[in-house]
């Protein structure tokens, strides 16, 4: 975690305070980005960017949230630019069709879940979906801040986030098991740690 | 409030739903857990990073290059140059137009 000294010496302009800040944390920085647009050299350029707007802003960050947190909402921002500049604003809205992209591999419903298989499953989803159950499950933001970053409501943020997690369920376990009406609320409700 | 009850009621009783519901929490808790799986970028990117951001010829290139690939600044720019040749094209046939008629009743004077 990065100390308030240490952020208040990258304020100040001192020697290899700001190389200290981008070293403790650019690998989670970086992975986001990657995460995000899905290509390594393209993250790269996102992390890259998203570094440069934290330096510009470092005076401006007041300590509300944690830096890390400031830093990864910079970099969403800056993906999503940089989404939006390649021509691919469409993607980031877009929540792709409802087809799985593979059978899922048959698989024990009590399995406990590899991280891997997570990633790969995340990794197949529209951009739209992605970004939202990233920023969300993984990340920790709100549905509020997804809506802020990417330009759509809270409540869109998440009806996207319920369709994002029945999909990424459906590509490791396949498809829903159980009753209809019940299996479709199940993805708000299985947030919530009710039953 | 009473669906609410009764939608509890009937995940405690159908282990169909139960189990889905169980592998929902899977799915998110895994999703959550990548949080501390990281990527590492290209060796050297924490110098390119620091020294694009502490030079400032370095962070002008930077802008330039991006905004160089941006969509929106090439569609503002054509928006711009559309307009400036259609005020340019307006502006030269109301001076066309008025030359005329400042000329024409000349003519007329002059038979």
């Amino acid at each position: 975690m990065v100390s308030r000294e240490l952020l208040d010496a990258a304020r100040r302009g001192e020697p290899g305070a700001f190389e200290e800040l981008v070293e403790m944390t650019h690998r989670r920085v970086y992975t986001l980005a990657h995460r995000l647009v899905g290509d390594r050299h393209e993250a790269e350029d996102v992390a890259q960017e998203a570094y440069l707007r934290a330096y510009r802003s470092l005076r401006s960050f007041r300590g509300e949230a944690r830096f890390e947190t400031w830093l990864y909402r910079i970099t969403a921002n800056a993906a999503m630019s940089h989404l939006r500049r390649r021509g691919r604003f469409g993607d980031v809205l877009a929540e792709g069709d409802e087809r799985l992209t593979r059978e899922p591999e048959p698989r024990d419903p009590d399995e406990v879940v590899e991280r891997d298989e997570v990633e790969r499953a995340l990794l197949s989803l529209p951009p739209g979906q992605r970004t939202v159950v990233l920023l969300k499950d993984v990340y920790g933001f709100s549905c509020q801040e997804i809506g802020d970053e990417i330009g759509i409501s809270e409540g869109a943020v998440k009806v996207r986030l319920h369709r994002a997690r029945r999909r990424l369920k459906e590509e490791v376990y396949g498809p829903a098991r159980g009753h209809e009406g019940v299996a479709r609320r199940l993805p708000e409700y299985a947030e919530d740690g009710h039953a | 409030m009473r669906e609410r009850e009764d939608y509890e009621v009937h995940l405690a009783t159908c282990s169909e739903c139960a189990g889905e519901l169980a592998r929902y929490r899977e799915v998110i808790s895994a999703a959550g857990s990548l949080l501390n799986e990281v990527i590492e970028p290209s060796p050297g990117f924490v110098a390119r990073v620091v020294a694009t951001a502490e030079q400032p010829g370095l962070r002008w290139r930077a802008d330039l290059r991006r905004y160089a690939h941006d969509r929106r600044i090439h569609v503002a720019a054509a928006s711009l140059g559309g307009a400036v040749v259609g005020a340019g094209a307006i502006a030269l046939l109301w001076w066309r137009l008025a030359h005329r008629a400042v000329s024409e009743p000349t003519r007329v004077a002059a038979g």
